[in-house]
C-alpha cells in the first residue's frame, strides 16, 4: 500500500468519510473472508463476522494513531482476522459462548491486550455489562460522545474541543470529570437496586 | 468511594497525568488494596464501555459492508457482455489449470520464512526478578524449554511487565510471540533486541523472518541484505532466503 493511499484512507477514516472503509472492503474483504473459510473451516457468516471485528480493530488502530505505516493492507487485515478467530476460540473454551455482541467484544478486548479476565466469573461480567450499559443509556449524548473520544479513541483534548465545539481543552477536562462521575455514580446506584429493576 | 479518587483514576486512565503523578498513583495501588480494587473495577468498566461502543460501531460497519456487498454483484451483472467474457474466461481457465498441474509449485514468502524458524535456545539462569516471581519464571522457562510456547507466553508477558529491562525474558517472550503466530508483537520486541541486547544478531535474523510472516516483505528484504553483507552468523541462510524470495 503506497504512502499516499494510506494517508488518504487514514484521513477519510478519521473524518468519518465512508469512502475510507469502502476502499478497505474492496481491497481486502474477499481475500480475508475466503482465506478464513479455507484455513479455519468456518461458515461464511462467521467469517464475515470476524472480518467485521477485524475492520473495527483496524479502524481503532488508525484513530488512536497506533498504525502509522502499512505495507500490505490485505495481509495486515488477515493477521487481525486470524487473531480474532484465535482469541474467540480461546475465550469460548475458557468460558461459555458469548450471549450477545457486547460480550463478544469483551472477549476480544481481553484477548487483544492479553489482560487477565477482570471478573470472578462470567455471570459477574454479565452483571457488569448490564450495569454499565444501563448507566450509559442514562447519560446525555454529549457525555457518551465525550467519554468515547477520551477513553476509546484517545483523541487529544484540543482535537476534542474542536470536534465538540468546546471553548478550550480545559472545558473538555472539566466536562469529562462531570460526565465520568455521573457515569460511575449511576453504576453504583444501579448496583444497589434489586435485580431486574434497571 | 472517594470522589477525588474517582477523578484521579479517571485522569490516569485518560492519560491526563504528569509522569510523577502517574508514578504516585501506581505506588498507591501497590500499597492501598482498596484503591487498587477501585482502580481495577473502573478499568474493567472501561473495557465494558469500549465493548458497548464497539458493538454500536460494528453495527454501522456491518450496514456499510452489506451495502458494499449488494453493489458488488450488481456491478458485475450490469456488464452485458459478462456471459461472453465468462465463457472465454472459463475456457482459458481450463487450459491454465491443465498447465498449472504440470508446473512445479513455488512456496509463498511466509512458507519460506516458516522453514527457517527455530526456537531460540533457553538458558535457565535466573535474572534479577523479585523473589515472589521466581516460581512463575521457573514455570515459564520449563514450558518454553518443552516447546509449550502457547502456555509459556502469558507467563512471559507478566514477567516482562515485572522486569522490562531483563533482556533474556524479552527475548524468550519475543520468541514465544513468534512461535504462536503473534508476528507483529514479535517484530516490536525483536526490533528493540536487535538494537540493544546481548543477542543482536539472533534478534536481527528473527526480526527479518517475523517481518515476512507479518506480511512486511520489503522491510524484511532490506534487513536480510544487511545480514548477507556483514559477518553475521546467519549470512548464508540470509543469502539463500533472499534467493528463494526472488524465485
Amino acid at each position: 500500500m503506497n504512502e499516499r493511499i494510506f494517508q488518504q484512507v487514514t484521513q477519510q477514516i478519521q473524518t468519518g468519510d465512508a469512502r475510507g472503509l469502502q476502499y478497505v472492503f474492496e481491497q481486502s474483504s474477499r481475500y480475508c473472508v475466503r482465506t478464513l473459510i479455507k484455513k479455519t473451516g468456518c461458515e461464511l457468516a462467521d467469517a464475515e463476522d470476524i472480518f467485521m471485528d477485524a475492520i473495527l480493530i483496524f479502524r481503532e488502530n488508525v484513530l488512536t494513531g497506533k498504525l502509522k505505516y502499512l505495507s500490505n493492507l490485505r495481509t495486515y487485515l488477515f493477521g487481525i482476522c486470524w487473531n480474532v478467530w484465535r482469541d474467540l476460540n480461546r475465550a469460548r473454551s475458557k468460558w461459555r459462548n458469548e450471549q450477545n455482541e457486547i460480550e463478544r467484544q469483551v472477549y476480544l478486548l481481553v484477548g487483544q491486550e492479553d489482560r487477565p479476565f477482570a471478573w470472578e466469573d462470567q455471570e459477574e461480567m454479565r452483571q457488569q455489562v448490564r450495569l454499565v450499559s444501563h448507566a450509559l443509556n442514562q447519560l446525555s449524548d454529549k457525555c457518551r460522545e465525550l467519554l468515547n473520544y477520551v477513553y476509546i479513541e484517545q483523541r487529544p483534548q484540543k482535537e476534542i474541543a474542536n470536534l465538540m465545539k468546546f471553548a478550550s481543552p480545559n472545558v473538555v477536562k472539566v466536562t469529562r470529570h462531570r460526565c465520568y462521575q455521573q457515569w460511575i455514580k449511576r453504576i453504583e446506584t444501579a448496583k444497589t437496586q434489586p435485580h431486574g429493576s434497571q | 468511594m472517594e470522589a477525588n479518587d474517582v477523578i484521579l483514576i479517571s485522569d490516569y486512565l485518560a492519560g491526563d497525568l504528569q509522569p510523577e503523578e502517574r508514578k504516585s498513583v501506581e505506588e498507591r495501588m501497590a500499597q492501598d488494596p482498596d484503591f487498587a480494587g477501585l482502580f481495577k473495577e473502573q478499568e474493567a468498566q472501561l473495557v465494558v464501555l469500549q465493548a458497548v461502543k464497539r458493538s454500536e460501531t460494528k453495527e454501522q460497519i456491518r450496514q456499510q459492508y452489506e451495502a458494499f456487498r449488494q453493489q458488488e454483484p450488481a456491478r458485475q451483472l450490469n456488464n452485458s457482455r459478462l456471459w461472453q467474457y465468462g465463457a472465454i474466461a472459463a475456457t482459458m481457465l481450463v487450459l491454465l489449470l491443465a498447465f498449472w498441474q504440470l508446473r512445479p509449485t513455488s512456496p509463498s514468502p511466509e512458507q519460506l520464512a516458516m522453514g527457517y524458524l527455530e526456537p531460540f535456545p533457553i538458558n535457565m539462569d535466573r535474572g534479577s526478578l523479585p523473589q515472589d516471581a521466581l516460581a512463575m519464571q521457573d514455570s515459564a522457562y520449563q514450558l518454553y524449554r518443552t516447546g509449550a510456547f502457547e502456555a509459556a507466553r502469558p507467563l512471559l508477558i507478566d514477567l516482562h511487565r515485572l522486569s522490562p529491562e531483563d533482556q533474556a525474558i524479552k527475548m524468550y517472550l519475543a520468541e514465544s510471540h513468534s512461535q504462536t503466530g503473534h508476528y507483529l508483537d514479535a517484530v516490536g520486541l525483536f526490533e528493540e533486541l536487535s538494537e540493544d541486547s546481548p543477542y543482536p544478531d539472533a534478534a536481527q535474523w528473527r526480526l527479518a523472518l517475523n517481518l515476512i510472516l507479518a506480511g512486511e516483505k520489503e522491510r524484511a528484504v532490506s534487513i536480510l541484505e544487511q545480514i548477507q553483507a556483514g559477518s553475521h552468523y546467519k549470512e548464508k541462510d540470509a543469502k539463500r532466503l533472499l534467493e528463494e524470495l526472488q524465485d
